[in-house]
């Protein structure tokens, strides 16, 4: 309770006046001679004991009119806490961070997560309702947990079923974007997002501004600063010195933890495979151990830290791949039968030179390569597998040549035909498995690439400048299948997405044309090769979940099935042929990817990944830009809602006008004098 | 007391004028000392028959109806109406609660009952009738006997006409024994008060006089404001004679206050009829001619209890 206007308070002392009013008014009434007064006075004789009651009522009704009236003017109004808003309806799009670093337990209060749950409740709750609420997870990458609703129910229900979190970084700003436009064509005017975070985060400049139209509130949970030791990497590899082992290097970091030293641990499950005191100096310690995994179905183990006793737990332990790397195994052919020097075969010979090193350079946002390359007659020869072969400048009319290639296509290899001296026209021994027909070479004076309907990149990146001196003329039966076309339409690049084949009418090398030598010329290769593989190829190191790529799996496959760490199958069976988004994975740990196709169900073993938290998400220290907001733990945006009373004041003023003049009628109007 | 000059007259000439117009007819004979218009009881020398009578020794032998004795060999006199003079007492209440008028300028009680007093002083002065006065509040203040001169019967005027000086309340009943010692038999007395006496016998002496041949005439007098409380308005009452004074809003109260004055009119109604008195309410705003024509009028009875 209190009052707008305390000085108004003085009208109070109005109160009295009825009272001296009351005093006063037997003098003010006149004095009437009446010689039957002694009548009058038997028949008021009755009505005395009612004037005894009716007086002092009126006086009272009088004194609280005045007083009502007098508060009235006052402006009183109460005061009570809301947990948010202002009690009014409001659109309100509630932010929490569900990241790795709100995974931290706060003495007395459990998580930072479930103090953020319980608080985004109070506030849900303390909103009006027809109040509209939308739920943004913040951890990236953001997510609409709860579309804006009207429904508080389905807000809460949202809220409720929010998982815990994962191995997510923050992602604020996104989220807060992701948040604002949820509240675009909102209901009510007052639009507000409330974000419940640790910010634990370095982009903290990113939320200090508000979207145009729309209040933020930030509400810090949780301490400043959190001591934490967190295993920061690993590296897993085979061990040379011993078959069928693994030397795994782990760094460890103590993150505001005056720690020494950490004992970590190799395990699979329950059964412990190595252990390893690790001296932390300057904040970080590392150590490598060497694993020999127990049988060959084991596909992945953990690093545990023992006995951190941190506040935070889910960076003390992670999960690494044991199998063989995942990259995608490249076979370049070399149809020079030049014999290759020492320095050609580190860089990948003379045709294939250029394309061994755009390989090299393919950037981790997707799987890597492993480039291998061969000659004609080992290639034609040989039993060795690839995910991908390039017969560059190879004669294609070699039926051995063809028969490995076709092998090597029905085992699902991806191929590449690419154009050189020795490639001629005419009919080959692949005509039927590529999909391009190659008519001719011949020298040609052309210049640039351009992008076809099948187009790979809808980046230039130089390919329209590129000088060609001598090319394949191919006829392309599904212009559809085009990926890139020379400047006169002719086709330049055919690509058979299903069957994973493609035809370049381009030598790999720089003999016919500059196209190795255009910046262009990495991401078209990575793209190409990638497009030839086959599906199902994840990053081998652990990936956080906005890192996690898109899964794609063979042809064929009818059911996918991913085995998280919990012991959890999450299962898709619709449109298998696009990839499947993966970002509502959070968990950390390894998982495994298990395909139904027509011979069965067996694992897809390159498609294992391991999803691990970020070191920055384990650095449980508040960033600066909320230095300026209230101490953490506070409710910074509880207010407290006044409530006007004057109206209040004004109704019971009328009632009790009405009372007053209610017992003036009623009253008899006599007194004893 | 003093002989203080009236206020004004008692009443003024115009009505003494149209009042002078109207002859006394009382109901009952009346017994005066003088010859008179009226009826006596006792036979007289009146032209008026009346009856025969059996002659009796001593009676006068020229009253002897002569031929009444031939139709029924009877001896038989003649009995003759004897027009008697009329001796009337007139008390007028002069208590305090009498010198009260509803408003400024307006007609006190006193006033208006000094006003019908003067009226019958003046019919009967012109009847050559005796008019005597008592004047009395608590106390009886002057009292005139009846005379019928006219120097007398202005001095009854003159003592109608003076202000009221007593502070006290009425008691009625003093008046009444004082009038039933001078009043004599078989005349009119006349009250003129707003009877606002609360001793319970106060009328009890109308019975004796009633029982003297005395024909009783109750002029009760009040104001339309003591009838029905006037204007609205809270105000302060006060009594005119001592009463405790009280706050009242008229409005609020004029019913009950109504029922306690027509009950109190009721009990003064019956008293005086009771007691074979005439009884007549009389309001101060009305002329004073109407309640004169009927009192002098009495045949029609129109308003007499």
């Amino acid at each position: 309770m209190g009052l707008g206007l305390p000085l108004a308070l003085l009208g109070l002392a109005l109160a009295g006046v009825p009272i001296l009013a009351h005093l006063v008014r037997r003098s003010d009434v006149p004095t009437r001679a009446l010689p039957t007064v002694a009548l009058l006075a038997r028949a008021l004789a009755e009505s005395r004991r009612q004037v005894r009651v009716v007086d002092p009522l009126l006086l009272a009704l009088r004194i609280a009119l005045v007083a009502a009236l007098a508060i009235a003017v006052t402006a009183p109004y109460s005061e009570r806490s809301v947990a948010y808003g202002t009690g009014a309806l409001a659109s309100v799009a509630i932010v929490l961070d569900d990241s790795m670093s709100m995974a931290r337990t706060v003495e007395g209060d459990g998580t930072l997560w479930a103090l953020a749950q319980s608080r985004a409740r109070e506030a849900i709750e303390a909103l009006p309702e027809g109040s509209e609420i939308a739920i943004v997870a913040a951890g990236r990458p953001a997510r609409a947990i709860a579309p804006r609703t009207a429904v508080r129910s389905e807000a809460l229900t949202a809220l409720d079923e929010m998982a815990a979190p994962g191995a997510r970084s923050t992602g604020l700003a996104d989220a807060i974007a992701l948040a604002a436009r949820q509240l675009s064509g909102a209901a009510h005017s007052d639009r507000r997002i409330l974000v419940l975070s640790d910010f634990a985060t370095r982009d903290g400049d990113d939320v200090r501004d508000a979207p145009s139209g729309i209040r933020l509130d930030r509400e810090v949970l949780g301490p400043e600063m959190t001591p934490n030791v967190a295993i920061a990497s690993i590296s897993a590899a085979p061990d040379p010195t011993i078959e069928g082992s693994v030397s795994v290097i782990v760094a460890v970091r103590a993150l505001g933890a005056t720690v020494d030293q950490v004992t970590v641990v190799i395990a699979i499950g329950d059964r412990e495979l190595a252990r390893a005191d690790v001296p932390l100096v300057d904040g970080g310690g590392r150590t490598t151990l060497h694993v020999l995994p127990p049988d060959e179905t084991a596909t992945s183990a953990e690093v545990r830290i023992l006995d951190t006793h941190d506040a935070l737990t889910l960076d003390d332990t992670r999960a690494f791949l044991l199998r063989p790397s995942s990259a995608l195994r490249v076979l370049l052919v070399d149809g020079d039968p030049r014999p290759l020097s020492r320095r050609a075969v580190a860089t990948g010979g003379a045709s294939t030179r250029f394309l061994a090193q755009a390989l090299a350079l393919a950037p981790n946002d997707g799987p890597r390569f492993v480039v291998r390359r061969t000659d004609v007659e080992t290639f034609a020869s040989g039993q060795e597998s690839a995910d991908v072969i390039a017969l560059a400048d190879v004669d294609l009319t070699r039926e051995d040549v063809a028969r490995r290639a076709r092998a090597a296509l029905d085992a699902g290899t991806g191929l590449l035909v690419a154009g050189g001296d020795h490639v001629r026209g005419g009919a080959t021994a692949l005509a039927e498995r590529i999909p391009a027909r190659i008519v001719t070479a011949q020298d040609v004076a052309r210049t640039g690439l351009f992008a076809g309907p099948a187009a790979l990149r809808s980046r230039d990146e130089g390919l329209s400048r590129v000088a060609i001196t001598r090319a394949l003329v191919l006829d392309a039966p599904r212009p559809d299948q085009v990926a890139l076309r020379f400047d006169d339409a002719s086709p330049a690049l055919v690509v058979d997405r299903e069957a994973r084949t493609a035809v370049l009418a381009l030598p790999l090398d720089d003999a016919g044309s500059d196209l190795p030598l255009h910046p262009g010329f990495v991401a078209l290769a990575v793209e190409l090769f990638r497009a030839l593989a086959p599906g199902g190829s994840m990053p081998d190191e652990a990936v956080s979940p906005d890192a996690l790529p898109a899964l794609t799996v063979p042809a064929g496959t009818s059911r996918v099935e991913i085995l998280a760490p919990g012991g959890g199958v999450i299962g898709f069976e619709d449109d298998l042929s696009r990839p499947i988004d993966l970002t509502s994975l959070a968990t950390p740990g390894a998982y495994r990817v298990r395909t139904t196709d027509g011979g069965g169900t067996h694992d897809l073993t390159r498609a294992s990944f391991v999803i691990a938290p970020t070191l920055d998400e384990s650095r449980l220290e508040r960033a600066p830009v909320v230095d300026a907001a209230p101490a953490a733990g506070t409710d910074t945006s509880e207010s407290r809602v006044r409530t006007r009373l004057a109206p209040w004041c004004f109704a019971l003023a009328g009632l009790l006008a009405l009372a007053e003049a209610w017992a003036r009628r009623s009253r008899p109007a006599v007194r004893p004098a | 007391m003093s002989e203080a000059a009236p206020k004004r007259a008692p009443i003024d000439p115009e009505a003494a004028r149209r009042i002078a117009a109207l002859t006394l007819e009382i109901q009952r004979a009346a017994l005066g000392l003088l010859s008179g218009k009226h009826k006596s009881p006792h036979r007289g020398a009146s032209v008026v028959f009346v009856e025969h009578r059996e002659y009796r020794p001593g009676d006068d032998p020229r009253l002897i109806d002569w031929r009444a004795y031939a139709r029924n060999d009877r001896h038989a006199i003649k009995r003759f109406e004897q027009e008697a003079q009329l001796s009337c007492t007139l008390l007028l209440d002069a208590s305090r609660s009498m010198d009260f008028a509803a408003d400024a300028g307006a007609r006190s009680k006193i006033e208006h009952a000094a006003g019908l007093l003067a009226g019958i002083a003046l019919v009967l002065r012109k009847q050559s009738d005796a008019v005597g006065l008592v004047r009395f509040a608590k106390e009886i203040e002057r009292t005139l006997p009846a005379r019928a001169s006219v120097a007398h019967v202005d001095r009854v005027l003159t003592a109608l006409g003076l202000p009221v000086t007593a502070p006290t309340g009425t008691r009625v009943r003093g008046a009444l024994d004082a009038t039933l010692d001078r009043a004599g038999r078989r005349g009119l007395v006349v009250i003129a008060s707003d009877l606002l006496d609360d001793a319970p016998d106060a009328l009890a002496p109308i019975s004796q006089l009633v029982a003297r041949g005395n024909e009783v005439w109750i002029l009760h007098v009040l104001t339309p404001e003591e009838l029905d409380l006037g204007t609205d308005g809270a105000a302060r009452y006060v009594g005119l004679e001592g009463e405790a004074p009280v706050e009242a809003d008229p409005s609020a109260v004029r019913t009950a206050y109504k029922r306690e004055v027509e009950a109190f009119l009721s009990r003064m109604r019956a008293a005086a009829t009771a007691r074979g008195a005439h009884y007549r309410l009389t309001r101060t705003d009305e002329p004073l001619e109407r309640p004169l024509a009927e009192l002098l009028l009495r045949g029609r009875r129109s308003r007499w209890a």
